[in-house]
């Protein structure tokens, strides 16, 4: 699989007389991962859905791969994954057949299709709700699900937005855990995020967004430079609160999988 | 032909792969039947009113005796009517369900982040709707048609054809109908609200085909499904230019702020004499531009005049309207002449309030009707000028008609057709893809409709100065 890169340049988009987004630009090559950080309508979610090939930028570029969103949006949508906010799941379906649906959207064979439902349920540990609909699933189990359907095609693009919010910290850690994994098998992600604390984990840059524009945008480092701030290290001298739950959820043995951290 | 219309109604939309538009409608229907409360409701309502139908046929039939078998037989054809129309009711909760529901629940912005085509889910939606409901449609008019055949020995063979294909054409109206709704809607509640736009004047037309069965006029209801079937393919195309990504994803992302518009638009209006003259003089100045911009919506009024006035005088060659409205009609333009206000001021403002009445109507049901009421109005003018044309052509009377209604028809009826199209503008701008999106269409529209207004209300009120002293005078002479 070759490495394929997001590139955003001078990205506007106008709703109406209501500017979104104003000049965006940045670029994310396979194998890396961008941190979009930003208050509620910052832009994020429109920036996704203009990466995604989902709507069309006003002004300016946006490329996956080298196919414009502008020339083939089908193309770039078959090339990505996008996790959403909300979930967005049929509630009257089974998760293997609500993924099954997906898996053949996206025009993959049926044997693949197969091993693939049935290797990301086990590893989300759903695999033992498997005849249950999806309407009696729990916040975090139905975001797990939304995120299988996003990369169950393997895409080549990640886009996320706010992949964790609803989970619980074990549900949380098991996603980040998955999503950089992703990124190390060459797949460039973008995050969106209000959590800077996961911010650090998966971000090999970040932008900050307010009012549609990009205010910063760098790694960690360089937006330190840029900002004049000395770099902070913690040391933590007893665990943290995320590590005594999944310590005790892991000995009372309620974990999916084994947590490694 | 249909590779033909198809192509047409997807002009400029990438079209769909049969492929996906079957998966779309597979897990639709998968999705509509797996609601068991949903799901008995519709099967027993399909399979027990047919049989209580039958039965109440059966016993009037009883009733009335072997003396009033055709009685028995025309209700047991208004029955037939009555059972097949209910299922396809359901498609309209269906299709509210199915693209408003889905867009609440956030499934749609799902399926829009897929390879999928905006006509692929469009169809596939479509048909999840209109399979079910069509199906317990035909099913219950069977049911109908076995019970009525067991209890009294007949069925209603006349009536089958144009049954099934009106029912068809009605389901069709509905769900595009609904999906135009749903586009423009964010909630299922709005949709369901908004809903009554098409309940309304599917009321109306349903009770009009009531009367055409009663009647046995069974090829007026071919000719109405085939005229609900042009509605339906071209709210059809309507709602596939409306059932795109961009246009419901902004929707989501920044609804316009309607009270803060109309907040500035009122501080803007005018306070004093002078202001009124300026705006006065620049709406005059925008005017030619607002005829420019409405042509063929003018071209389209003024073709619906002349097809009412050819369909009014085939009507009455063929006597194919019973003549009683008409001459209830003629009698009360009588009545109003005895009363002997004909030449009087009274008579001037009764005309001209009417007039304007139908010109306002027409724009403030426009974005209710999309236009059509205004259309309607135009086409049932022509119609009855036709028809009242063709009864005075065969009592060789054509002069007194032309007397009577020349002088001030030359001028009303242009005006009639300049505020149908004008309102026609207003009410395309709800379903048609505007720069600015549909709100900003509309108020082009309504901008235009009051530039237009400078013209067609003093051509109303020309005409009815005319029919009040003019129109009188000629008529006495001819």
């Amino acid at each position: 699989m070759g490495l394929m890169s997001v590139v955003a340049a001078g990205l506007s988009k106008d709703f109406g007389s209501f500017r979104a987004l104003e000049d965006v630009n940045f670029s994310v090559p396979g194998g890396e991962s961008l941190v979009i950080l930003g208050e509620n309508g910052a832009g994020k979610t429109t920036t996704l859905r203009c990466l995604a090939g989902v709507i069309r930028p006003t002004r300016g570029s946006v490329e996956v791969g080298g196919i414009s969103v502008a020339v083939d949006p089908e193309a770039v949508r078959a090339q990505v994954g996008l996790l959403s906010e909300l979930p967005g799941l049929y509630e009257r379906m089974t998760a293997p057949d609500y993924l099954d649906f997906f898996g053949r959207v996206q025009g993959m064979p049926e044997d693949r299709r197969r091993r693939r439902i049935g290797e990301m349920l086990e590893l989300f540990g759903l695999d033992q709700r498997g005849d249950v609909w999806l309407g009696s699933y729990s916040k975090g189990m139905r975001q797990k699900v939304a995120l299988i359907r996003a990369t169950l095609h393997e895409p080549r693009v990640l886009l996320l937005d706010e992949p964790t919010s609803s989970m619980d910290p074990a549900g949380a850690r098991l996603t980040w855990e998955y999503i950089l994994e992703l990124k190390r098998s060459g797949i460039a992600v973008v995050v969106c995020t209000h959590n800077l604390r996961e911010t650090a984990r998966v971000a090999d840059r970040l932008a900050v967004m307010a009012g549609g524009r990009i205010l910063a945008h760098g790694t960690l480092e360089e937006l330190q430079r840029q900002l004049g701030l000395e770099p902070r290290y913690v040391t933590t001298m007893v665990p943290g609160l995320e590590d005594i739950y999944i310590e005790v959820m892991a000995r009372a043995g309620k974990l999916s999988r084994p947590m490694t951290s | 032909m249909i590779r033909r219309l198809a192509g047409t109604i997807f002009a400029g939309v990438r079209g769909p792969r049969r492929d996906m538009v079957w998966l779309i409608a597979r897990r639709d229907l998968r999705e509509s039947t797996s609601d068991a409360r949903l799901f008995i409701a519709m099967t027993s309502l399909t399979f027990v009113i047919p049989v209580v139908a039958g039965l109440g046929v059966a016993v009037a039939g009883h009733y009335l005796g072997p003396g009033a078998r055709g009685l028995t037989e025309r209700l047991a054809e208004v029955g037939a009517f009555f059972v097949i129309f209910l299922p396809a009711s359901f498609s309209l909760v269906l299709a509210l369900e199915s693209f408003s529901g889905e867009r609440e629940r956030n499934t749609l912005e799902t399926l829009f982040a897929t390879p999928l085509r905006e006509s692929e889910i469009y169809l596939g939606k479509c048909l999840a709707v209109i399979i079910p409901s069509l199906s317990l449609s035909y099913s219950a008019l069977v049911v109908y048609s076995l019970a009525v055949l067991a209890l009294i020995k007949f069925v209603a063979v006349n009536e089958l054809g144009p049954l099934v294909a009106v029912t068809l054409a009605q389901a069709m109206v509905m769900v595009a109908g609904a999906t135009i709704v749903s586009s423009q809607t964010k909630t299922l509640r709005s949709a369901n609200v908004m809903a009554s736009f098409i309940i309304i004047p599917m009321s109306g037309v349903i009770q009009a085909e009531s009367v055409l069965i009663i009647s046995r006029l069974e090829w007026v209801l071919w000719a109405v499904a085939v005229m609900l079937s042009v509605v339906a393919l071209l709210l059809l195309r309507l709602g596939i230019i409306g059932f795109n990504r961009e246009n419901i994803l902004a929707k989501e992302s920044r609804a316009p702020d309607r009270r803060a518009w109309l907040r500035r638009s009122l501080r803007r209006l005018p306070s004093s004499p002078e202001q009124w003259r300026r705006l006065g003089s620049a709406m005059l100045r925008a005017t030619p531009g607002a005829f420019g911009r409405s042509r063929s919506a003018i071209a389209v009024s003024a073709c619906l005049l002349v097809a009412g006035a050819v369909a009014g005088a085939i009507a009455r060659q063929y006597e194919l309207v019973p003549a009683r409205p008409v001459a209830l009609m003629v009698a009360t333009k009588a009545a109003v002449g005895h009363d002997a206000i004909l030449g009087s001021t009274p008579f001037f403002l009764l005309i001209l309030r009417n007039n304007l009445a139908v010109g306002l109507l027409m724009v403030l049901l426009a974005p209710l009707t999309l236009g059509v009421f205004g259309s309607m109005a135009t086409l049932l003018n022509g119609f009855v000028v036709g028809y009242i044309g063709a009864v005075f052509f065969d009592f060789s009377r054509l002069g007194f008609f032309v007397c009577g209604i020349a002088p001030h028809g030359i001028i009303e009826l242009p005006a009639l057709v300049l505020a149908a199209a004008f309102a026609l503008r207003v009410g395309a701008s709800m379903v048609r893809p505007s720069p600015g999106g549909w709100w900003a269409g509309m108020r082009l529209g309504l901008a235009d409709y009051s530039r237009g207004a400078l013209v067609f209300v003093p051509m109303f009120a020309l005409a009815a100065l005319i029919e009040a002293y003019v129109t009188p005078v000629v008529l006495r002479s001819c």
